[in-house]
């Protein structure tokens, strides 16, 4: 819809209701985060280096883009199919399908942990399975390990994943696949020539956010991370457990880096 | 002759039947955290709270009982986000589409930066420099930084989809602005804010992150309770905390999905 | 190639689109299909394309059942209404499209195997040149004008050179100007391709002008087929009457039914025997002035340029539509008699 133009009144009127949530983000959002930052380069930057060398902040920060990586993948994959019978098939119980697979986007991290735990725990449902059915104990505790902190990365996206590509897959055009049919595609033919082009930049932008909502996870890993550790729970064990602030600030900034190099790259390849 | 059309009622069949498992895959854990507060088995463990817990009436009582302050403060919370977000978001939804002003969509590309935030970071350096504030407000402040986004690009989405001329045809008929605000205006978007504050709701009562680090130990949120039971109390008490945990949350969840939300496809933070 | 609709039905649900539909295209002409929104043209165009399934009846391609043959094996082009031009491939790139896929035609015609890419570079120069797109071969869609993209889909669609050509209201996106123009050039290039057509509009000049077989769909249901000009000086229903053209429909009444010749304020008539109701059609280019004629008043007169546009009232209260001569301008309130050309006005069955 193209705006219209209007008088200098609408505008002030405009500023004006705007004027609280600029307040809003300056005081509560702008401010602390640009305190963050300075004191990430206090001392020249001692803090950012000490993150930047090897060592535990390293370990952590590479976990934490290998894990979210591998799970926004694997969500995506995962999700395809179902995304693409939502978006385009009609079938009774659509709905309640639609409803199951979205519910667990109200879950706080902590919940998808606990969760993970109950499956694959210590006395989790699955092990306990596992062994009435062979008499054998299998993957007691597999909650803990990098295998249970992926698994909860990936329970966490895979809702997120399908909503997105649903909206996307409902929006893209239909015509175009009828097109290429009576120009004689076949189905994978079509899907490479025509869907995939077509829906990359909804791919992208699923990946960006499942990507991104992995990174900044912090009850999963509060709840699975036993024997190893992620950025953020370096974050808070760094401001509670050893009051080192500026390394604690500095790790927020790579994290937020790093986050934010993964989605702009995501969003440059969509510039055609 | 008729295999094209075959194999695609097959292709069809099949991709529900995956839907499905993905679905029931994605239930399960419920499921047996349901039945784990209802049931009476012990194949969990023993109950380590003892006879106060050995009923299922008792168990919900308990917790209420232990954790029904974290509950009322949740509660607090949220009666104070809600409307907090819808009051400083709404208008200026309404402000970025169509009373545009030099540096509008700076500021309101601006409102969505904190969602590529982490919490923990937001949480952080908001204790830092922010000392005087009681820690209330501050949580409120964390919630409001999460979830104002969500009602600007709501609201947002809604207005611009809103036709002007149809205040234009209100108008030419004699309605006043405040008549057109009222009549035409203000029913037509009244779903996206009934909508906003569904997802507002959705994300502060189960937001965890910022909370966690900015409430003292005696006055956290719901959720900071859960994690305490995740850690301290035995498998029934957990599992019926988090039933009442997910109690309101999933009406909430299914007049979403009613009402077409769409920007709930982030969910909550991690 | 020879096309066959063989009593074809579709329903969209419950809710009924197409019943018994039986259409024969001729070889190398082109079939029109007209008919109201609704009338489930649309519906019968994808159910040639291979696009829908029909719940009943057969789809024939030179004799053989293709029914059950999916859309990228049937040797068919399609033109959509709204063009559905790839967005991401250039021109060149979207003409040469249906040259590079894996197609196995259908027909029993020759088998042609892929060609080579130096022969589809030429297929694509001719199709692009036959509908004046050379200087645009490099562009994308994103780029051209509403015009420009309905030519580039029609080159799209004519490059494999298919047996059987569909054209969805391929013009109706267009302003009225240009699609006068597009409309004679659309016509020649098909012409001159030989192809068999099958094209969709609700446009009654379009039919007229590009039609050498015309189908009237109403409701699902084909009311009446055939040269375009037989339905137009010989309708069945007073809806194709209507349809393709103004006309003046007066009912009438036969008392014995006895099959003795009607007398009109036009003339005698004959009507089939058994027959006691029907209307009486007269196009409004047959009405003129005629000393001999019946008294009628004139009631309104509008130069529309080519013609003048009179709303006659005859005595008997009928009211009649006339086209006169342009510039003769009868004034409103005058009586002028008037009569039939040579022509015997039509009857039509109740």
């Amino acid at each position: 819809m193209t705006p219209r133009a209007h008088s200098s009144a609408a505008s002030w009127a405009g500023a004006l209701l705007a004027l609280p949530l600029l307040l809003f983000l300056l005081a509560a959002v702008a401010w602390p985060l640009a305190h963050l930052v300075r004191r990430a380069f206090l001392e020249d930057g001692e803090a950012l280096r000490q993150v930047m060398a090897a060592g535990r902040y390293r370990t952590a920060l590479v976990n934490s883009l290998a894990l979210s990586a591998a799970a926004a993948v694997t969500a995506l994959l995962l999700a395809l199919g179902p995304a693409w019978i939502l978006a385009r098939e009609r079938f009774r119980g659509r709905q309640l399908l639609r409803t199951a697979i979205s519910l667990p986007l109200t879950f706080s991290g902590v919940l998808v942990g606990f969760l993970i735990v109950v499956l694959l725990g210590r006395i989790g449902a699955i092990p306990k399975l596992i062994e009435a059915l062979t008499g054998r104990q299998a993957l007691e505790g597999a909650a803990y390990t990098f295998g249970g902190l992926f698994l909860g990365y990936v329970y966490f996206e895979v809702p997120r994943a399908v909503m997105t590509l649903e909206s996307a897959f409902r929006r893209f055009p239909w015509e175009l696949d009828a097109a290429a049919r009576t120009l004689g595609a076949r189905g994978l033919e079509r899907m490479l020539r025509i869907g995939l082009p077509i829906a990359a930049p909804a791919l992208r932008s699923t990946l960006a956010v499942t990507f991104s909502a992995s990174m900044g996870s912090f009850g999963v890993a509060l709840i699975l991370s036993r024997r190893f550790t992620v950025a953020p729970l370096e974050i808070y064990t760094e401001m509670t457990g050893f009051l080192n602030d500026e390394v604690a600030g500095a790790l927020c900034l790579a994290l937020a880096l790093c986050t934010l190099t993964v989605d702009r790259l995501l969003a440059l390849g969509k510039r055609r | 002759m008729r295999s094209g059309f075959l194999r695609r009622r097959l292709f069809r069949r099949t991709g529900i039947a995956l839907t499905a498992l993905l679905a029931l895959a994605l239930l399960a854990p419920i499921l047996i955290t349901a039945a784990g507060a209802f049931s009476r088995a012990e194949w969990y463990g023993q109950r380590s709270e003892g006879a106060e817990v050995d009923s299922t009436p008792k168990l919900f009582r308990y917790v209420l009982e232990v954790w029904g302050r974290a509950l009322l403060r949740s509660g607090q919370i949220v009666a104070v986000v809600v409307p907090l977000a819808l009051l400083i978001g709404a208008p200026a939804a309404w402000a970025f589409r169509r009373l545009a002003f030099p540096g509008s969509r700076l500021l309101e590309a601006a409102a969505l930066v904190p969602l590529a935030v982490p919490g923990v970071a937001l949480a952080f350096s908001m204790i830092q420099c922010v000392q005087g504030v009681p820690r209330f407000w501050l949580l409120a402040a964390g919630h409001l930084a999460y979830t104002i986004p969500l009602v600007v690009k709501t609201v947002g989405n809604a207005v611009e989809t809103f036709d002007p001329r149809l205040e234009d045809a209100a108008r030419s008929m004699g309605a006043g602005r405040l008549e057109t605000a009222a009549r035409i205006t203000a029913p037509l978007l009244l779903p996206s804010l009934i909508l906003s504050a569904l997802l507002v709701f959705a994300v502060s009562w189960g937001e965890f992150n910022v909370s966690f680090l900015l409430a003292p130990p005696l006055l956290q949120t719901f959720p900071a309770a859960l994690y305490l039971t995740y850690t301290t109390n035995s498998f029934p008490v957990a599992a019926a905390a988090t039933l009442v945990f997910l109690a309101p949350v999933v009406p909430a969840l299914i007049a979403i999905q009613a009402l077409g939300g769409e920007e709930f496809h982030r969910g909550l933070p991690a | 190639m020879r096309t066959v609709i063989d009593g074809v039905s579709f329903a969209y649900g419950r809710e009924p689109v197409l019943s018994g539909v039986s259409v024969e295209l001729p070889e190398g002409g082109i079939t029109v299909v007209i008919g109201p929104s609704g009338s489930g043209k649309s519906t019968l165009l994808q159910l040639l394309a291979g696009l829908l399934h029909p719940a009943e009846g057969r789809i024939l391609f030179d004799g053989e059942d293709v029914t059950g043959v999916p859309t990228e094996r049937r040797d068919v082009g399609v033109v959509f209404q709204s063009y559905a031009l790839f967005p991401h491939l250039t021109v060149r790139e979207n003409i040469a499209f249906g040259l590079r896929t894996g197609r196995r035609r259908f027909s029993l015609r020759s088998s042609r195997r892929r060609p080579s890419r130096h022969s589809i570079e030429a297929r694509v120069w001719d199709s692009a040149a036959l509908l004046g797109l050379e200087p645009l071969l490099d562009r994308r869609p994103g780029q051209l004008s509403g015009g420009e993209q309905q030519r580039v889909a029609v080159a799209r669609a004519v490059a494999p050179r298919p047996s059987l050509l569909l054209l969805d209201e391929p013009l109706s996106a267009l302003d009225a100007r240009l699609r006068r123009t597009v409309r004679s050039e659309l016509a020649s290039l098909l012409r001159k391709l030989g192809t068999t057509v099958f094209y969709v509009t609700h446009d009654q000049e379009e039919a007229m002008l590009l039609a050498d077989h015309l189908v009237v769909l109403d409701q699902g249901r084909v009311v009446q087929a055939g040269p375009p000009l037989e339905l137009y000086r010989r309708p069945r229903t007073p809806f194709v009457a209507s349809f393709l053209g103004e006309a003046n429909l007066v009912e009438v009444t036969v008392d014995d039914g006895q099959g003795q010749p009607l007398h009109t304020p036009f003339g005698k008539l004959a009507y089939p025997a058994g027959v006691t109701r029907g209307w009486v059609l007269v196009r409004p280019e047959d009405v003129t002035e005629d000393p001999g004629g019946c008294c009628a008043t004139v009631v309104d007169c509008r130069g529309m340029g080519p013609v003048d546009r009179v709303v006659l009232v005859l005595d008997s209260g009928a009211e009649m539509l006339a086209h006169f001569p342009p510039e003769s301008a009868p004034t409103p309130g005058t009586k002028v008699r008037v009569g039939v050309r040579s022509r015997k006005p039509h009857f039509l069955p109740g």
